[in-house]
């Protein structure tokens, strides 16, 4: 194997690698971007936190208290933005540099330096998200983007510059999240280890091989629609015009061409790793296994032609509306076949509960109910009704909090000790999850029933009836985003030290990642490994 | 050999147990799996229970 | 090794390359562009400055990052392994390309099929309509839109298709010498491509000044005027992408770089221009012909 070093032109490894800071600027090393992302992750988690807890404290009781509705609409849409392109995907995308290589038998990313530029348009975007908040402050402008995440036209063609900033932002995260995804394709494709075929690749590689078609399949047309929306607002055009013979609901379809892919784009990741968490701890093969390849790729597909039922409400024709319903609900057959599988990898599995494990149960259940909930709001008389209120940001809550950032959690808590070589304390491990379980619900709970209730979302105020619930789901905040604090102390003590752990962390775990050292070398797999 | 479960071809020194991990003795291992089919069951009779409860409630 | 491997011909080492700081800097540059694009637009500071200094930082990164992949490629670190991985990557980074005009085109299919006509049949359908004597035909600048000539199909736009078209021949011309190793037929091909490229976006400027200047077809010529100057637009500006690189290549075909065996950068640039071709025909059908 070594022949093949000494006769190559421009040996890969010769270098002198440099420390510091340069060292992660400059880097084309696939832990060291898997490491920049799940921290830049995890600080755009709490930048977005706080601006929800500001929104939450507002809405601890009815009337205006702290703020006013501008600076409200501001804090709940860039909560969204920064949530969503800023601390769910870069974590998810961490995830797929650390652990893609090593889990396929590959040296590294195929596209490292390619790799490198993906995370670093990630800053300048975030920086471009926030600073209107910053420039408001010294009188520049009339803060950031008022419009939630959504851009809706005709009022994001009137809002202020914060919309371009907003728009210039969603165009380097796209850009950033394309690149992203051709590197992970190219490396599933072209780096597996020899023998492994596409029959054989670990299922977390192929969530994340159908997230990135998704994201090279939409993103585009998100950037298409901004671009349309940008023109519209400073270079006279009337994409979203009916004066002009354009239509406010074009914007609509295209962005939720984008927007219903990109909750699978959030939520395939996490799916794909969870079959992993679960057999490890149930000491058992993946119940499935094809049935979840084949759920993967039917829930990708699906997901591209189910848009409208995002604006059932906007006035669509009949025939549309039992199109998209009809559709939308087809998606929960793909989705409870992944259900079974999970259930059935833990059915007569020999079953212990460490704190991955914890969240790995508990997201079945969470994500349970965010797709039920999803079923009812998939029915266009039901939506008439729920639609625009508190139950929608329940349910979209259950998926993207309980589905997406525990599913997040889960991971980290699974693959930390291999990333650092250390252990975790358990301890904190497990009170931080019972503390985000419990105050999870409490704060998400109660926002069903002030949907049904009828409250609408994104006002800063309510009727007196809405009270009760609202006081509850303030508390569950504040208490779901301290105990975050617990998460970051863990992650911090562990990559400081802690007991050492062997290459194979968990009893049960089984797949290549688990048979280099836990931290893996600097070059992951230098000799593939072959696969039989 | 089931899709999606591979070994590696050439041999490989093979990880010790990790001491981090919790160790059980073959004993435990077999009760947890009674235990986990057992809990099962319960589930399964509980959410049907649910379902024909509901049948029964008149709407 | 006991089983065949699943991709035969590559070596042991994947080439991964060295630590390098061009990635940060041509993020620094798009931040400045975009900075300088909002204060631009929204008359905040001096906007086209901070504009000139992130596009030349982006220029700066351009010149240096590819140069030192081509040095790369020059020095033999990529082979059949690490080609692959290009190639797949190309493939891919088109298909987004694809999607972006898609976007374009979607928007431009919704307004003739849904929404123009829908304005037009407000009164007969709703018996209320802000604009009564619309009629919802295509072309159109909406009901309040000023009046304005649309862009006929069989001057310069024919023209400039036989153009494309001729240009996707020369550079298969090109790609065919080679593959026989003929490297005068190879650059006679490419200067071609390039010049006929060139022309092309000639005849783009004309056509626009002509649009503003005689026809009052401008990009706020509502639904006709946004979507012709968006899809012309942006296709004019990947024709001009194409036609640099189709350069670049060019004047490496020139320096002696690519061999029959190893020349994906030329291939990778033909299959983008070949993609700016298709792009331009369906553009053709749709906004200029039917």
């Amino acid at each position: 194997m070594n022949t093949a070093t000494t006769t190559q032109p421009t040996p890969h490894d010769a270098g002198h690698y440099p420390g510091g800071l340069m060292r992660w600027l400059t880097t084309t090393n696939h832990k060291d971007i898997g490491t920049m992302y799940l921290t830049f992750s995890l600080i755009m988690f709490f930048v977005g936190g706080l601006m929800i807890l500001a929104v939450r404290a507002e809405l601890f009781q009815p009337g205006l208290q702290l703020m006013q509705p501008e600076f409200f609409n501001q804090l709940i849409g860039v909560h969204a933005l920064v949530m969503i392109f800023a601390a769910l995907m870069p974590a998810a995308t961490g995830f797929a540099n650390w652990m893609l290589p090593l889990m396929i038998g590959a040296p590294d990313m195929a596209l490292p330096r390619l790799n490198n530029w993906g995370f670093w348009l990630l800053p300048p975007a975030a920086i471009l998200l926030t600073l209107p908040f910053t420039l408001a402050l010294f009188g520049i402008g009339d803060g950031a983007i008022a419009t939630g995440w959504t851009f809706y036209a005709p009022l994001s063609v009137q809002g202020g510059m914060g919309v371009d900033f907003a728009i210039l932002a969603v165009h380097i995260l796209g850009i950033s999240s394309i690149m992203g995804s051709i590197n992970i394709i190219v490396t599933i494709f072209n780096m597996r280890a020899p023998g492994m075929t596409m029959m054989k690749l670990p299922l977390f590689a192929w969530g994340w091989l159908i997230t990135a078609f998704l994201l090279i399949a939409t993103l585009p047309v998100l950037a298409g629609a901004v671009t349309m929306l940008l023109t519209d607002r400073h270079f006279g055009t009337h994409f979203f015009d009916a004066a002009g013979g354009g239509d406010p609901i074009l914007f609509q379809h295209l962005f939720w061409f984008f927007g219903h892919p990109e909750v699978y784009i959030l939520l395939l990741p996490v799916w794909g790793l969870m079959p992993h968490v679960l057999a490890t701890f149930s000491r058992k093969p993946t119940y499935g296994y094809k049935a979840q390849v084949y759920s993967f790729i039917a829930i990708g597909l699906l997901s591209v032609v189910v848009w409208a039922h995002h604006f059932f409400t906007a006035g669509l024709p009949v025939p549309a509306l039992f199109y998209f319903m009809f559709s939308t609900m087809a998606i929960s057959l793909p989705l409870a076949v992944l259900f079974f599988c999970w259930i059935a990898t833990m059915w007569k599995g020999a079953m212990s509960f460490e704190t991955p494990m914890l969240f790995a149960v508990v997201f079945i259940v969470l994500f349970g109910i965010a797709g039920l909930t999803g079923l009812i709001l998939a029915d266009v008389a039901a939506d008439a009704q729920y639609h625009h209120s508190y139950f929608v940001v329940a349910h979209f809550h259950y998926a993207l909090f309980a589905g997406g950032i525990m599913g997040v959690m889960t991971g980290v808590y699974y693959w930390l000790p291999k990333w650092t070589g250390h252990m975790y304390s358990e301890k904190l491990g497990k009170l931080h999850f019972w503390l985000t379980v419990i105050s999870f619900n409490l704060t998400f709970m109660p926002q069903f029933f002030l949907g049904l209730a009828g409250m609408p979302r994104r006002i800063p105020d309510y009727a007196l009836q809405f009270a009760e619930f609202n006081a509850m789901s303030t508390v569950g905040a504040f208490i779901l985003g301290l105990s975050q604090l617990i998460f970051a102390w863990n992650i911090w003590c562990c990559v400081r030290g802690g007991p050492k752990v062997d290459g194979r962390v968990w009893e049960g775990a089984e797949g290549l990642e688990w048979e280099l050292s836990s931290p893996p070398p600097h070059h992951s797999w230098e000799t593939q490994p072959v696969i039989k | 050999m089931k899709p999606g479960n591979f070994q590696i071809g050439e041999p490989m020194p093979p990880a010790p147990p990790s001491a981090n991990a919790a160790a059980f003795s073959p004993a435990d291992l077999s009760a947890r799996r009674a235990a986990s089919r057992r809990l099962g069951w319960w589930l399964g009779a509980a959410v049907l229970a649910i379902y024909l409860l509901g049948l029964l409630i008149p709407r | 090794m006991k089983n065949a491997p699943a991709h035969a011909g590559h070596g042991a080492h994947y080439f991964v390359p060295q630590p390098s700081l061009y990635p940060v800097i041509l993020s620094a540059g798009m931040f400045l562009l975009a900075l300088g694009f909002v204060q631009t637009m929204n008359d905040a500071g001096p906007g086209q400055w901070v504009m000139l200094a992130g596009a030349a930082v982006i220029v700066y990164v351009l010149f240096g990052w590819f140069g030192h992949v081509i040095a790369e490629s020059q020095s033999g670190a990529y082979r059949d392994w690490e080609d692959r991985s290009f190639r797949y990557g190309m493939i891919w980074f088109i298909a987004t390309e694809v999607m972006f005009f898609a976007a374009f085109f979607g928007a431009l299919f919704y307004m003739r099929v849904i929404s123009v006509p829908r304005l037009g049949e407000m009164m007969a359908v709703h018996g209320v309509t802000l604009w009564p004597d619309f009629a919802g035909t295509w072309p159109t600048s909406g009901p309040q839109g000023a009046p304005f000539t649309p862009m006929g199909a069989w001057g310069i736009p024919a023209l400039n298709t036989a153009l494309l078209l001729s240009s996707g021949a020369t550079v298969t011309w090109a790609h065919w010498a080679l593959l026989r190793d003929r490297r005068r037929q190879l650059v006679a091909g490419l200067a071609a491509t390039v010049l006929l490229g060139a022309i092309f976006l000639g005849f783009q400027a004309y056509e626009y000044h002509h649009a503003y200047t005689e026809l009052g077809l401008t990009m706020g010529a509502g639904a006709y005027g946004a979507t012709f100057f968006m899809l012309t637009g942006f296709h004019g500006f990947h024709v001009t992408l194409g036609t640099v690189m189709l350069a670049v290549i060019l004047l490496r075909s020139l320096a002696g770089h690519f061999s029959a065996e190893r020349h994906f950068a030329f291939e990778a640039v033909a299959w983008y221009w070949h993609f700016v071709d298709v792009v331009w025909l369906i553009l053709f059908v749709f906004v200029y012909w039917v």
